[in-house]
């Protein structure tokens, strides 16, 4: 890809620094997630319970489309949503407290590792399925209604786009010319079942031809090539051409969720090998623009921030229970 | 304390339980192996339900019984897999169709309520939907407002579907197998936390003895989970368990509690509600459904026109009309909990 | 009589498990074939059946942390 030239050693730095960001940030939630949930493991144990999807492997996808949005764009996310959100300028210290559950967190402790809303960048996610992709257009359309050029980047997995919100959003999406980017994740298996098993095309790409729309498929979890989708992507929506549908072939480096032993998964002996961070690493290292001890030097600020929000979450209170009922309405408490 | 005849409950025929013990989940596993043994017409479809064996083990096993033919995972499409669930009922075959969440009810509900639930009635009784709709229900353990809910009321609300909820692996069994058996579409709907699944807090209640032949337990028929004489607490699903807890904590205070386990909620069975109730006077309803406009107020109104005046006391330990919340603190403050339902039955022996 | 092992689920020496139920109880008797326990280790169940018949004896109890390999029952 040409467009590929376009960037600079620090963009590709900034786009290597941003995914172990992430990935130190998954780390650090999976051990905080397991510290306290053994020997038997319960769920609903510990300092952060119930359900945790984390990212890991799919940090390129969020790294590549973090690079094009500025403050006032929008994102919606889905129930594996930290990579997006860190890319997306979430402040990590509300969610990592969300995520432990606390009332400094950007939902108070009402919402969860599942449910982040963060109004100040406009993020949002959904724990079902697709669901996040028609607020999306919403959003598009109160910036085109408001005369700016903002966007609003709709995420969701590869299994998603066989729900029907998937194509109602695209067809309406397309039918008002709305600046959303579509952008599946396709990390090979939803849940249990693998792509082959879900979807009757090879590329949810082609879908995108039905709605009329650009649909593009990046393969290898490659985070230049996404950077260069989702740059064209997003300068459509921007000049008000509409919307663009692109597909990542990226990688679920663990389980689903925590506490999945992914007995289904046969492909699990490659997957450590395909890990997209010390691919990336040995490219830049490569091209000549970054040694080992920059990585570990970027390694190490990322745990620094990391830590501290971890600890700002820890340190924080939690809700009072006598305030379950507030936030229900606007006036705060329950009538 | 109370003075009324003791009104005896009519109980349905119902096998010996035997001695070998099963958690929920297995027996409802072993419900739907047996009907599919028995019927080449009974089919499972999910997502999840093949290799992984149901999220919350459902259908651990079925796959390599049964093969990929009659137990087929389905792509992130419930509207079309639900639907196609209906169609092919429709022309004879016996579905038994999971939705992984009941929260999910929302991306199918137009198959659900408009399609499943009516045909039979909008056919003049000339078409049939034999099928079994079943779904993971409730929380308690941080899974957060779109993956907590229990929403049987919602289902109960809407004509046309039976609703049962077993609490027991007793019951998930019959229940299962007269759900696979029954001729009207029903929705069988098991709470996470009676599944005996050790990741998921397993409650001691939730492993019990269950006969190894095919039997079934009446859709529409309650079940007294414990007699007592001064309060009854009328119930289901996992909350039943929380109940016998604290009926057999305060037997020792001379509190005698009886235990009503719904097991069905459409229809429900009002009689077995009014004879306890008669007897005992006292209504304390535990629903972990939201509590506004739904099963708890149903069954208070059903004691109130049968027994008019005749109630000394009637409440709820039921979720107030909040989301589910994540932070475990503030979940467990609107969960109908052992302490609230305590405090409840306290209250309703003190008045 | 038999003994009840914690099988061995995985390489690690150090690894350890649970017995999540115990589908029987100390003193109860059993018969060959019964499903008496069903065990979890790094987050996958596994059934154990009865060998023998007899009485069980329960020696290690549900959610404590146990060695593969290790005895957790016998048959008597």
């Amino acid at each position: 890809m040409t467009v590929q030239s376009a960037l600079s050693a620090t963009d590709r730095l900034n786009l290597l620094r941003m995914m172990v960001l992430i990935r130190t940030f998954e780390e650090a939630i999976l051990r905080e997630y397991h510290a306290d949930k053994s020997p038997g493991f319960d769920i609903g144990a510990g300092l952060v319970p119930g359900e945790m999807h984390l990212a890991a492997g799919q940090e390129p996808v969020a790294a590549g489309i973090g690079a094009h949005l500025s403050l006032g764009d929008a994102m919606t996310a889905t129930h594996r949503p930290h990579h997006l959100a860190i890319a997306h300028g979430v402040d990590m210290r509300k969610m990592a407290a969300e995520i432990f559950g606390r009332e400094t967190g950007l939902g108070r402790g009402r919402g969860g590792h599942m449910h982040l809303f963060d109004p100040e960048v406009h993020f949002s996610c959904s724990g079902i399925v697709a669901e996040g992709l028609p607020p999306a257009l919403g959003q598009a359309l109160a910036f085109q209604r408001a005369g700016t050029d903002k966007v609003a980047v709709a995420v969701a997995g590869e299994g998603a786009a066989n729900s029907g919100a998937f194509h109602e959003s695209l067809n309406l999406a397309a039918l008002w010319k709305l600046p959303v980017v579509f952008v599946i994740e396709d990390n090979d298996w939803g849940i249990s079942v693998p792509r082959s098993a879900s979807t009757s095309v090879p590329s949810n790409a082609v879908r995108a031809a039905s709605y009329g729309i650009p649909g593009t498929r990046v393969e290898d979890n490659a985070v230049e090539d996404i950077w260069a989708a989702v740059g064209e992507a997003v300068r459509r929506a921007r000049a008000g051409e509409g919307p663009s549908l692109i597909e990542v072939h990226t990688l679920r480096l663990w389980g689903h969720f925590e506490g999945d032993a992914q007995g289904y998964r046969g492909d699990l002996e490659g997957v450590p090998g395909r890990d997209p961070i010390p691919t990336y690493q040995k490219h830049l290292t490569d091209a000549g623009i970054l040694d080992d001890g920059a990585f570990t030097e970027m390694g190490a600020a990322a745990s620094a921030t990391v830590e501290e929000a971890i600890a700002f979450a820890k340190s924080s209170p939690l809700p009072d229970p006598a305030d379950a009922l507030k936030y229900v309405f606007t006036e705060g408490a329950q009538s | 304390m109370s003075t009324a005849p003791t009104t005896q409950i009519q109980l349905p025929l119902e096998p010996e339980a035997g001695r070998r013990k099963l958690s929920t989940a297995k027996a409802m596993v072993e419900a739907i192996a047996q009907q599919m043994h028995t019927d080449e017409k009974v089919f499972v479809m999910g997502e999840d339900v093949g290799a992984y064996g149901g999220i919350f083990s459902s259908t651990t096993g079925l796959l390599d019984e049964f093969g990929p033919e009659r137990v087929i995972d389905t792509p992130i499409s419930e509207t079309a897999f639900i639907g196609l669930g209906i169609g092919a009922a429709v022309e004879g075959m016996r579905p038994v169709v999971e939705l992984m969440f009941a929260d999910f009810f929302g991306v199918c509900m137009d198959q659900i309520y408009n399609h499943m639930a009516k045909i039979h009635y909008e056919s003049g009784g000339n078409v049939r939907v034999p099928m079994v709709l079943m779904s993971a229900a409730g929380g308690g353990y941080s899974d957060g407002a779109q993956h907590s809910q229990c929403l049987w009321g919602t289902f109960a609300h809407l004509p046309g579907m039976k609703v049962v909820v077993p609490s027991n692996p007793y019951d998930a069994k019959g229940l299962m197998t007269a759900a696979i058996r029954s001729d009207d579409p029903v929705i069988y709907l098991f709470h996470k936390g009676i599944m005996g699944l050790g990741w998921m807090k397993k409650n001691p209640r939730s492993i019990g003895a269950v006969p190894t032949d095919a039997y079934e337990v009446p859709i529409g028929k309650a079940r007294v989970a414990r007699e007592g004489k001064d309060v009854s607490i009328v119930t289901l699903s996992l909350s039943v368990h929380h109940s016998l807890d604290v009926a057999e904590k305060l037997a020792s205070e001379g509190i005698d509690v009886e235990v009503i386990d719904l097991r069905t909620v459409v229809p429900l069975d009002r009689e077995a509600i009014v004879a306890s109730v008669g007897k005992t006077r006292r209504l304390v309803v535990v629903d972990e459904d939201y509590q506004s406009f739904g099963l708890s107020g149903e069954v208070i109104a059903t004691a109130a026109e049968a027994l008019p005046g005749g109630l000394k006391h009637v409440s709820r330990v039921a979720v107030p009309d909040v989301p589910i919340p994540y932070a475990r603190d503030l979940e467990y403050s609107v969960l109908p909990t052992p302490a609230r339902i305590e405090a409840a039955v306290r209250q309703a022996v003190a008045g | 009589m038999s003994q009840i092992l914690f099988p061995v689920m995985t390489e690690d020496a150090e690894a350890k498990g649970v017995v999540v139920t115990w589908f029987f109880e100390d003193g109860e008797q059993v018969e060959v074939g019964d499903l008496i326990a069903e065990i979890a280790m790094d987050k996958v169940d596994r059934e154990i059946k009865a060998e023998d018949a007899g009485v069980l004896r329960v020696l290690v109890p549900e959610e404590e942390a146990v060695m593969q390999g290790a005895v957790i029952g016998r048959i008597e």
